[in-house]
């Protein structure tokens, strides 16, 4: 008997929480158990400062790039979504050859791209993550453009726990989003200790 | 997407209706996984081929090589996998559920089709959200054995399986090949049909005219060090007075003699008759894409694979006599196995090609639409005209196949 299922986890585990899906008695004390550690101040301050941020940082395993390799605990480092919707394809490898040199001289952010265009090559070869969104100009949906642009955001910000949002407009970063990314060279909350 | 640098075709606009005006498509959602290579997405190209025009393929991708469906006119999206971002499986979980869940919502798709071996948690979640909607599971055999069977669980949360077939499908001693599915043959993207001409191929290659050439497809690896896969395999080929091409960017730059060409093309197969030989592993498509069209092919499964049982496969062409295989293209059998092939190999691969039962892609596309023309005819299912029109004269054989 395996220990591990096809997808690498621990077979208990697994069969733990199938078997606590499956009873709703188990499901519901589950349920108020979380409800009650929820509520409990002191619990969720424990657990913040044992599992989730890093001096206010949220903490999130997400490829950092080339820029923080090597760093100890980049799950730490903040995740920073670069917003470079509408910036032309051809502007994309100047804008990431930036953002790099922003990395490199900081070694204090995860950027996360936001792009229209499939620039998955030059993404990959700084080792950066990528959504891709589709153009507005290609839009053929009843609903909103714009809505589906603001829903993905706030998809990104649940889901990629980022720390801010930096704008490109005309493909350049916007004057004081490099500011913030610049002063994370200095202003590093998630070195301080833990507890 | 912007990719398209070709005006679409008029059925992207849809078709014009009795008023002049566009009539609206049924679409059918195209979902792949991330697997290695580009397996899962030539499948669903090789199925959308093949559907009615009133249909309207809509690609949703995990893998980056996604912008290849708009050289086919398909619109598409991409859905990071875990895997390029890095994450942990439960925290991709709820993303992953939450993007399908939206997607599928705002695409509105008749059908769901997803070309994968494990399906993610988030399409039973999607599937409850859009109850609708029908969900069709691609899935290829040859697993090895004693893996991934906890995944047939999930056949349940589709209203069918089709599983494209194999020709090595008597070899296949995986925990799918028993189970329960709408059986067709094997399903490429190309046809023999499509070939080129050697000339034309290696004009539109920038290969040279003449001269021998050997394609190595063996994945990464370092071509100047011969005791590699790589560089074995492109030694082997010297050795028989064959000029070496290589799909890798990487591999083309790093090589340290002129003899190595660097050849782009999607799908590459319409290009084979360009080589003499080919030194492939022996994942799904290569493997049928190569004896499918009568190329002389000398495997060299990659053994590093998950699921995928590429021994078992290349094993039964060898024995078969479809082609060469060998356990690795740096050993002494290599520069052999590559004199055989190009002496032999024509002969070895049109046996293959008798064994061909013919191309899966038209009956696993009919047998979508069967799906559909059911679905249609669920009162439950919402209202089904539009179906019914996108069904209407596909040839639909809904019985055929099932095993």
């Amino acid at each position: 008997m395996r220990r591990r299922t096809s997808d690498g986890k621990p077979r208990w585990l697994v069969r733990a929480a199938q078997t606590v899906r499956s009873s709703p008695r188990l499901s519901s004390v589950g349920n108020r158990a979380v409800d009650g550690v929820q509520g409990n101040r002191t619990l969720v301050d424990v657990a913040t400062r044992l599992f989730a941020f890093a001096g206010g940082v949220p903490v999130i395993f997400l490829k950092g790039g080339r820029g923080v390799e090597g760093v100890e605990h980049s799950e730490r480092l903040p995740v920073v979504l670069i917003d470079a919707v509408a910036t032309p394809a051809e502007a994309i490898p100047g804008l990431l050859a930036d953002v790099a040199d922003l990395q490199e001289a900081t070694r204090g952010f995860r950027p996360l791209l936001l792009l229209d265009v499939p620039a998955f090559r030059e993404a990959r070869a700084y080792g950066y993550p990528m959504e891709l969104l589709v153009p507005q100009a290609d839009w053929a949906f009843d609903s909103d453009w714009e809505d589906y642009y603001a829903g993905r955001l706030a998809m990104i910000a649940t889901r990629y726990r980022t720390w801010a949002t930096v704008r490109v407009i005309d493909g350049r970063i916007e004057p004081l989003g490099r500011r913030l990314l610049t002063g994370l060279a200095t202003y590093r909350p998630w070195d301080a200790a833990f507890l | 997407m912007s990719t398209p640098d070709f005006p679409l075709p008029d059925t992207i606009a849809g078709v014009p209706g009795d008023s002049g005006r566009p009539a609206p498509r049924t679409r059918v959602l195209l979902m792949s996984s991330n697997g290695a290579g580009m397996g899962h997405l030539t499948r669903l190209l090789a199925y959308a081929q093949h559907l009615p025009p009133r249909i309207e393929p809509y690609v949703l991708s995990l893998s980056q090589a996604v912008p290849v469906v708009a050289g086919f006119g398909y619109r598409y999206e991409y859905l990071p996998s875990a895997g390029a971002l890095g994450m942990t499986s439960a925290l991709w979980q709820p993303l992953f559920a939450e993007r399908l869940a939206e997607a599928v919502g705002r695409i509105a798709p008749a059908l769901v089709v997803f070309d994968g071996t494990h399906p993610y948690r988030g399409i039973d979640q999607a599937r409850a959200a859009h109850p609708d909607v029908r969900w069709v599971w691609s899935r290829r055999g040859m697993w090895k054995t004693g893996r991934n069977s906890d995944q047939l669980a999930k056949s349940a949360w589709f209203d069918e399986v089709i599983e494209p077939g194999d020709l090595a499908a008597e070899a296949d001693r995986g925990a799918s090949a028993s189970a329960p599915a709408f059986r067709v043959g094997p399903v490429t993207l190309v046809d023999g049909a499509e070939l080129v001409t050697r000339a034309e191929a290696r004009a539109a290659l920038g290969l040279p005219a003449d001269g021998r050439i050997g394609l190595v497809s063996l994945g990464a690896g370092n071509i100047n060090d011969t005791t590699g896969e790589v560089g074995g395999a492109a030694a082997a080929l010297r050795a028989n007075d064959c000029a070496v091409a290589v799909t890798d960017v990487a591999i083309a730059e790093s090589a340290h003699t002129a003899d190595v060409h660097l050849v782009r093309a999607y799908p590459l197969a319409r290009f084979y008759r360009a080589f003499d030989v080919v030194i492939s592993a022996a994942g799904y498509n290569s493997f049928h894409e190569l004896l499918r069209l009568g190329v002389p092919a000398l495997f060299v499964p990659n053994t590093e694979t998950s699921l995928d049982d590429q021994v078992a496969r290349a094993t039964y062409a060898g024995e078969r006599g479809w082609a060469r295989t060998l356990a690795s293209a740096a050993g002494p059998d290599a520069s052999e196995a590559v004199r055989l092939m190009l002496a032999h190999g024509a002969d070895m691969a049109g046996s293959a090609a008798a064994s061909d039962p013919g191309n899966g892609a038209p009956a696993a596309a009919a047998r979508l639409m069967a799906v559909l023309s059911e679905a249609s005819r669920r009162p439950d299912l919402g209202p089904s005209d539009a179906i019914d029109d996108a069904v209407a004269g596909a040839g639909v054989d809904p019985g055929e196949g099932r095993a």
